[in-house]
This record gives C-alpha cells, structure tokens and sequence, in this order.
C-alpha cells in the first residue's frame, strides 16, 4: 500500500510544472504563477525539495575555483601606437565614428529634401506641360488653317501650307519670301539659348550629391573599421 | 542605481574621457580594475588558461581601439560583452580544431586555494566541491552557462546579462532557469557534499 501511494506522489510529480517551480525559486512569477507554484510546494514533497535545492544552485557557482591569471594585461606605449593605427586608419575611424554619427540623420533628411526639390522642379513642370500641351495645339491648328488639322508645329506646317495658297503676282511673291527670311532671321536670332536651370533644382541636386557623399563614407569608414568584438 | 554603482560609473567614465585625450595610463588603470574580473569570466567560459588570456588581451586591444564606441553607464558590462564574444571566437576556432589540447581540468592552476587553517578534510571537501560543480558546468550548454556565470556570480542582473549576450531579457532569464534545473538534475546524487 505505502508503495503504491509512493509510485503514485511520483507519477503526480511527473505531472508537475518544474519550470513553474523553478521560475518561482528564482522569484521571477507574478502573484498568480506564485500562487499556484506555492500549492505545488505545499502539496508535492518533491516540488518542495526542487525548489528548495533551486535556490541553493547560485551559491554553489561560487565553489568553482578560477586559475589565477597568466599574466598582466596593460598596455605598453608599442601597443598602444600599433592599435591607435596609421593616420588613414585614424582618419577613417573617426569619419566611421559615433562623433560624426549626429550627421547622418541630417543627410538622410537632406537626401529627402534634396529629392523632394529635384521632382517638384524638373519633373512636376514636365507633367503640367504634358497635360496642357493639346490645348494651344488645337489653337494652333485653328490659326493655321489647312493641313492644320494634325496640330503640327507652326513651323513645319509653312512649306506645306504656301504652294496652296492663291497665287501672287511675281513681284509680291518675291516680296513675301524676303519677309519669311526675315521672319525666319528674328526667329532663329530669338530662340531662346538653353533655359537657366532653376536654382531650386540646383539646391535639390546638391542636397542630394551632398548627403549621398556622406552617407556613403560614413558607410565605408564604419565597414572598414569595424571591430568583430563588437558585434 | 546604488551609491556604489555609481562612484564606479562615474570613476570608470573619468578614465576612458581621460584615455580617450590619450592618457594610456588612463587606461591601464582600467585594465587594473578589471583584469581579474575579466580573466576569471572568460577562463570559466573557455576552460583553458592560455586561451582565455589572449581572449582577454583581445578584448583589452578592442576596447581600446573602441573607447569613443563605449556610450556609458556600465564599463565592466561593456567589457564583458567583448571579451565574451573573444570567448565565442576562441570556442568557435577550438570546435573547428578538435585536435587543439583541451582544458587542463585536473591541472593544479584550477584546484581552489589552500586556507592554512583548513584541516585536511576542508581542504578535501572543498577541492571535490570544486571538481563537481566544474564537471555539472561543463554538461550544461554553453549559453546556460554564461547566463548562470554572469548573474550567479558576478553578479550582473537580468536587464545587464540581456546586453551582453546580446538576447531578450525572456531568453536570458530561460537560459537561467533551465541551466539551474539542468546543474541541479547533475548534482542531484552530490548535493550531500554542498550541505554545511
Ligand atoms: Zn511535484
């Protein structure tokens, strides 16, 4: 009988949380998980005896005897010149170092800036002329008459549109085709030379290069002096 | 934080301002107050004394070549960190060269120092309490074991341990719990031998 109830308190034990026992002997449970481990350990003799050899387990760490150390591990003059490095290896850890780490939230936000500039001044413009471009084109197509039905430019409509207009005298056609070089003079001297970029663009692009350069250094600088025992 | 903790803290971060202007005695005196510390931590890891001596004379070098890296507050924690991850190197290299010597577990350098007062039967006791709990250290895993080294006995709490390893605090706590059911599962026939 008194081993068939001791087989039995072994079988309940096997059925018990003993992480829940251990955690609590480490005094890592809130007060529900407490609770319920407390009843294990009032009611489970051997619940009771895991926790309370748990809680001697930190103290018998301390028993582990520890070699005296070899040697002393101060730093000579020679190591400390070898492991301060050459002057590029200086250079680079401080470009790759947390002194200039405050920079690169502000060239990211600079790289953003500069992008929003570079789209809002070039490509927004490019859009609007895009959608806008049929309109005049249609009243272009009015002014020129015949053959203007396709809304070709002004300028390349001419040749086709005069051999179909009513013929002149010989004297006004010749007077008309000195008025068309002249005409065709002023508009080549007008054509405007290349736009001036905008400086907004300029700004935005240089925002760009700028933030870029130092991202990407930084980058390099940090990959190049990186410790492995850092990690 | 305790009083003492910070007088540390604030005497720690002296040194490395001062290193950092290139005073290497600075340094140094940093080296002076965690040598110890250090060698013992990374020896318990490695279980070897030469080995563990150049993880930590790595980790000296690092932490060197770092200083403008360390951000405050714990020095000894920041320090144990590097010197950790030099242990994982030097388990790593041993693992991939399983001809290297291992540990010198019954060498006279690991056997606890002698107490002159102790009676020859103390002196017994505590060399075989030494022995067991080296050998129940070894079965547990590597990370159970940092975890128990770390806040058993240096120290450290769960939110530092977390830092170091480099894991969650819930991680850090498993590792303790399991490596403590696990240490007391491998001294359950021994634990007569720790009763006073
Ligand atoms: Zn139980």
């Amino acid at each position: 009988m008194t081993a068939h109830l001791s087989n039995r308190a072994a079988d309940d034990h096997a059925g018990h949380d003993h992480q829940l026992i251990v955690a609590y002997a480490c005094g890592d449970l809130g007060a529900d998980e407490a609770r319920a481990a407390v009843q294990l350990v009032e009611q489970c003799r051997r619940c009771a005896a895991l926790d309370r050899e748990i809680r001697l387990m930190p103290s018998l760490a301390h028993h582990l005897a520890v070699p005296s150390r070899p040697r002393d591990f101060r730093l000579s003059a020679a190591d400390a010149e070898r492991l301060r490095g050459s002057a590029v290896r200086r250079l680079l850890r401080r470009l790759g170092g947390p002194g200039l780490a405050p920079l690169q939230p502000l060239a990211g936000a600079a790289m953003a800036i500069g992008l929003l500039m570079v789209v809002t001044t070039a490509a927004l413009p490019i859009f609007f002329a895009g959608a806008g471009a049929t309109a005049p084109a249609a009243e272009r197509a009015l002014d020129a008459g015949t053959g203007g039905a396709e809304g070709g430019p002004e300028f390349s409509l001419a040749p086709f549109a005069a051999p179909t207009e009513a013929p002149l005298a010989p004297g006004a056609d010749e007077g008309k085709s000195v008025i068309d070089t002249a005409t065709q003079a002023t508009k080549i001297e007008e054509a405007p030379a290349a736009p001036a970029p905008d400086p907004a663009l300029l700004i935005g692009a240089g925002l760009v290069a700028l933030a870029g350069a130092v991202l990407i250094v930084r980058a390099v600088a940090r990959r190049a002096t990186e410790d492995p025992l850092l990690r | 934080m305790s009083v003492d903790l910070e007088a540390v803290h604030a005497r720690d971060q002296g040194l490395v301002e001062r290193a950092l202007a290139g005073d290497l005695e600075a340094f140094n005196d940093l080296v002076g107050h965690y040598q110890d510390f250090l060698f013992g931590l990374v020896v318990r890891v490695v279980r070897d004394r030469e080995a563990a001596a150049d993880a930590v004379q790595e980790a000296f070098f690092s932490a060197f070549r770092n200083l403008d890296r360390f951000r405050g507050g714990s020095f000894r924690g920041w320090l144990a960190r590097i010197a950790l991850n030099a242990a994982t190197d030097v388990l790593r290299l041993r693992k991939r060269r399983p001809s290297e010597p291992y540990p010198e577990w019954e060498d006279e350098a690991w056997q606890p120092p002698t107490d002159p007062d102790d009676d020859p039967e103390a002196q017994a006791t505590r060399r075989a309490r030494s022995r067991v709990i080296r050998t129940a250290m070894e079965a547990i895993t590597d990370d159970q074991r940092r975890a128990i080294l770390l806040f058993d006995v240096e120290g450290f709490d769960y939110q530092e341990i977390a830092g170091i390893t480099g894991v969650s605090l819930g991680t850090v706590k498993s590792r303790i719990h399991r490596g403590r059911l696990a240490l007391r599962d491998l001294l359950a026939d021994q634990m007569e031998l720790f009763r006073e």
